[in-house]
């Protein structure tokens, strides 16, 4: 339990790690729709996983409309990677447990 | 203990995203139609009136054509609307299977083509499975309509036409993609009702 890194384990900032570790870079727009945050909930939690070093947060312009690319950086890409297998490793053994024992006839 | 969100449910997302605007299916859809279109055109022709080069030519400009639109439509409707995502790039050895794949497709194709036996349901099962496939891995509805419309196609073409063969398996795709067209057709329309296009989207 201890292992598990804790900045990736709330649900909102999981969802937004595990969206952009499937894809190389994601608009605002686009975590929005899909974590069904708000918006100023997101901005929030991306500014905690950037100051983490998890995200790199580029702001630029679409035309006259603001746009922010995220994408994960590498560091957060090995921190997803090692949240899951920390998960992996927490639910083995509960598995394990589900196996019925044989008793001597 | 289990991770409070389903992981691998969320990082399918941007692969349901890319779909779900339509575009993807029409796009496919009229390839098929274009490739599929310019052959049975081709072999409709007396002999000496086929021009292979120009048909290739046709065929390769509808395919890049239908790339660059699928592009300009992507940055225009989809991405103003639902988000703009950039999927990663495939790796190395996903390049390779994708390679060996559809080298594998296109061998079988021609081995089967060769043999002059009935093809159709051959295809059409081969097409069906992949919709099927396809629509259970990204949970979309519409690629499960495509299998069923794709077995459609093949009873009606072995037991309404004489068309088997090549012919046959060339009118399954004008067919396949027709229905695919039509298919994304109303996707996209559904999706520009759902997703007025966002002004401003910053926080």
């Amino acid at each position: 339990m201890s292992d598990l890194d804790r900045l990736i384990h709330e649900p909102a900032r999981l969802t937004i790690v595990a969206l952009l570790s499937s894809v190389k870079e994601a608009d605002f727009l686009y975590l929005l729709r899909e974590t069904g945050l708000t918006k100023g909930n997101l901005s929030t939690h991306l500014i905690r996983l950037e100051e983490a070093g998890y995200v790199e947060i580029e702001k630029t312009f679409r035309g006259k409309i603001p746009l922010t690319i995220v994408r994960l950086s590498s560091e957060g890409r090995a921190a997803f990677q090692g949240y899951r297998k920390s998960m992996k490793g927490i639910l083995a053994p509960s598995k394990m447990r589900r196996v019925p024992v044989q008793l001597p006839t | 203990m289990e991770p409070p969100v389903d992981i691998d449910d969320v990082t399918l997302n941007a692969q349901r995203h890319w779909m779900e605007d339509g575009l993807s299916e029409i796009m496919v859809g009229l390839l098929f139609v274009i490739m599929g279109g310019a052959l049975l055109v081709k072999l409709a022709l007396p002999r000496w009136l086929t021009l292979d080069l120009l048909t290739s030519a046709l065929t390769a400009a509808g395919a890049l054509g239908l790339s660059w639109g699928y592009k300009k439509l992507k940055e225009r409707v989809t991405f103003p609307r639902s988000g703009y995502v950039a999927l990663p790039e495939p790796t190395k050895m996903r390049r390779i299977s994708i390679f060996a794949m559809v080298a594998a497709f296109g061998v079988v194709f021609t081995l089967v083509l060769s043999t002059h036996i009935v093809v159709v349901p051959v295809f059409a099962a081969v097409f069906a499975a992949s919709f099927l496939w396809g629509g259970v891995q990204y949970k979309q509805i519409s690629m499960l309509w495509e299998a069923l419309l794709t077995l459609l196609f093949a009873v009606v073409l072995t037991r309404f036409t004489n068309l088997s063969g090549v012919e046959g398996v060339l009118a399954l795709m004008v067919m396949i993609g027709t229905s695919m067209a039509i298919i994304g057709g109303f996707r996209l329309r559904g999706f520009l009702k759902a997703n007025p296009r966002a002004q401003e989207t910053e926080a």
